[in-house]
């Protein structure tokens, strides 16, 4: 039965190779005109054309433009493309790392650990620690929000990792990981009931998530942080394919699985902690982005993957960007409502598609 | 050649679990065993002897509770990972879900111990998958995914895998144990033709008694307790150690290893009525062995209640039962047994 179907697979692959050589360049073409369409649309109404030239440095006559483009939407949209890449990779990371399609940053509960570290920052450390305070604290004071909400990050994964490591059924972790989340979000209720509600407005408002409110001071140490995380991953892509084969595959290779599991357990906290510290939790990016780039270069190989992902991402983040500026209105819905409409459905496809975690549901 | 020295060496290993509940385990102790190069060796055992144990302590996924390994003359906790996977490959028994991989990307990552920190392929690399892939026969599915191949492709694939990593000893943890009966002796095929044609050594654990008499140049027996026996198959049959691997303690067992056959058989309760075979040797073959499923003793003496002559006339066989100075004739053994039946009745 095989026989005939054989050579078909196989010219039909040599048409599907085709095609992919064309797919990142193309995508990076895509992510251009994104981002300029991201800058475009906003509140006040500016011309692709004065856009596209502010963007490519060539200046404008109308001194407003120029500082709504260079002060608020330019950093906006470097922030989406940081944002899209960072949780894309991260997801991407933490499905090879345990091995299943539903891991990924917002579902296992590291995005709740980042809240943790933040809520540290903003709840624990009396009035003076509010947002408002660390932004006038500037880089200092975003460093110590980056650590806090990546360590918060990588105690939860930690936990999940160790008690979900051992399980091999896909929805058993996936519940782990929700009842982690859940615990660290228990903790941070019992906090802001006893917070003060200047510091709780300050927090809510984070939990809403927002591209918007990183200022030109933080989006250097953001960008940095997701930078090293992204080389670090980048670097673990080898480990990461030998990983998917399972630990003792990998251990019969000579892959010191301890160590992989370090860096990639850091590089994942570092880019989830630092982008949720800054953005706020946001969802579905982390899990849908690594399937939608693996269903469209159809490949394993994470040397691919992990660039790819990160175009991926830029798009996907900045095309949920350019919705959440409702075009044609004055209002702007919360970035992490629009991912997560746009996100949701994926992973609802990943459950259906699976036929091994229907067995497990039936 | 000049005189070869065995690739894995074990003095007095002890194998075991360290666990925090009960310290120490002992799963098997004084285990001396020697692989050489170009051998087909098959661990067997029943269930909870310890192979996976052994298997797994052999590969350095499991830290032995005493004695030493030597592993191409090097003691096994002194090399390191990178090393090791130069010296030994597997194939576990546990499925591989690897996503959209490919066959040939699968294959490939058998290179791994070989290149650079970002995993970058060379000449060398790809001829060795390419050698891989057709020692296996599985060049033809090697743009396939991995999860669209069939138990037994997969298994195959595997095993390239381990080809690709070019060791001088490959482990095999139940290789069979998933595929239908065609598969689990091309597999064998396979694994014994690989140790003839690259002088690699392959170690497997097994539950295919038959397959592994007839295959392996040597079979390590574990026993329950730990008990370990070596030496070339037939020897082991020969001197009932076989046996004494399989057999349980208990007398109701309800089955025994024929040494005429090579395979164990169930114990039929040979409570009824003695009848004696003869005829052609083929055919008496399967009428006995019908015979002892219904509880008849079957014997060559001429004193039976009924005697049955076994013929081929022409291309049909041809029964002849003789009862009571009467004869029958009859063409299966269904009407054989049918007529027994009746002989049974007011006996019982």
């Amino acid at each position: 039965m095989n026989i005939p179907v054989t050579p078909v697979d196989q010219t039909e692959l040599g048409t599907q190779q085709n095609w992919r050589q064309f797919l990142l360049p193309g995508l990076l073409i895509l992510a251009f005109f994104c981002f300029l369409l991201d800058i475009a649309l906003g509140a006040v109404a500016i011309p692709l054309k004065d856009v596209t030239r502010i963007v490519l440095g060539q200046g404008s006559e109308n001194t407003a433009w120029l500082y709504i483009i260079q002060k608020i939407r330019l950093p906006k949209a470097i922030t989406a493309v940081v944002v899209g890449c960072g949780l894309s990779v991260s997801g991407l990371q933490m499905q090879a790392l345990f091995r299943n399609p539903l891991a990924g940053p917002s579902e296992l509960g590291i995005t709740a650990g980042a809240g943790l570290g933040v809520a540290t920052v903003m709840l624990g450390g009396g009035s003076s620690a509010s947002l408002y305070a660390i932004r006038q604290l500037g880089i200092s004071g975003s460093w110590l929000l980056v650590l806090m909400a990546s360590l918060g990050s990588a105690l939860v994964l930690l936990l999940v990792l160790t008690i979900g490591g051992r399980l091999r059924d896909n929805v058993v972790l996936l519940i782990v990981g929700v009842m982690v989340g859940t615990i660290t979000l228990s903790l941070i209720s019992i906090w802001q009931y006893f917070s003060q509600p200047e510091q709780l407005q300050e927090y809510l408002m984070w939990t809403f998530g927002s591209l918007g409110g990183v200022v030109e001071s933080h989006l250097l140490v953001l960008t940095a942080t997701v930078v090293a995380g992204l080389v670090l991953a980048f670097a673990s892509s080898k480990s990461l394919n030998v990983l998917l084969l399972g630990e003792n595959y990998a251990r019969s290779m000579g892959l010191h699985v301890g160590r992989s599991r370090l860096f990639i357990l850091i590089s994942t906290s570092l880019l989830t902690g630092s982008i949720t510290a800054f953005c706020g939790p946001i969802g579905f990016i982390g899990i849908a982005v690594p399937h939608l780039t693996r269903s469209l270069f159809d490949t394993a190989n994470h040397r691919l993957l992990i660039p790819a992902t990160c175009l991926v991402g830029t798009v996907l983040m900045l095309l949920c960007d350019s919705l959440a500026q409702l075009p044609g209105t004055q209002s702007v819905l919360p970035i992490n409502v629009v991912t997560s409409l746009l996100g949701a459905p994926v992973v609802i496809w990943i459950i259906v598609r699976q036929t091994n975690l229907r067995a497990a549901f039936a | 050649m000049n005189e070869p020295l065995p690739i894995l060496t074990t003095r007095d290993l002890t194998i075991g679990y360290t666990s925090r509940k009960q310290a120490g385990r002992v799963v098997a102790e004084s285990l001396t065993l020697d692989l050489w190069p170009g051998q087909l060796v098959c661990l067997l055992g029943p269930n909870g002897a310890g192979k996976s144990t052994l298997m797994r302590t052999l590969a350095g996924l499991q830290p032995q509770l005493d004695g030493e390994i030597k592993l191409a003359g090097e003691n096994l906790e002194n090399v390191s990972p990178v090393q090791l996977a130069r010296y030994l490959s597997l194939v576990l028994a546990e499925r591989v879900d690897a996503g959209n991989m490919r066959v040939r990307e699968l294959v490939t990552l058998g290179r791994t111990p070989y290149t650079g920190w970002l995993g970058h392929i060379t000449h060398q690399d790809i001829e060795k998958v390419e050698d891989a892939l057709r020692m296996t026969d599985t060049q033809q599915y090697q743009h396939r995914r991995v999860d669209q191949l069939s138990d037994g492709e997969r298994q195959k694939v595997m095993l390239a895998r381990a080809l690709a990593q070019d060791t001088d000893l490959i482990l095999l943890d139940e290789p069979t144990a998933h595929l239908d009966l065609p598969n689990r002796v091309d597999m064998m095929r396979l694994l014994h033709q690989l140790t003839r044609q690259t002088g690699k050594a392959i170690l497997l654990s097994t539950h295919e008694l038959d397959l592994a008499l007839q295959a392996a140049d040597r079979l390590w027996l574990l026993a329950p307790g730990g008990k370990l026996a070596t030496g070339t198959p037939e020897d082991l049959v020969l001197n009932g150690l076989f046996e004494a691997t399989f057999t349980r303690a208990d007398a109701r067992a309800g089955f025994y290893f024929d040494q005429e056959t090579g395979s164990f058989s169930i114990h039929a309760a040979e409570s009824g009525p003695a009848v004696s075979l003869t005829g052609d040797a083929g055919l008496i073959f399967w009428t006995r062995r019908a015979l002892q499923r219904e509880g008849f003793r079957v014997n060559q003496a001429t004193t039976s209640d009924c005697r049955i002559d076994v013929i081929r006339s022409g291309d049909v066989p041809r029964w002849t039962c003789t009862c009571l100075g009467e004869s029958y004739p009859y063409t299966s053994i269904e009407q054989v047994l049918t007529f027994l039946q009746k002989l049974k009745e007011p006996a019982t």
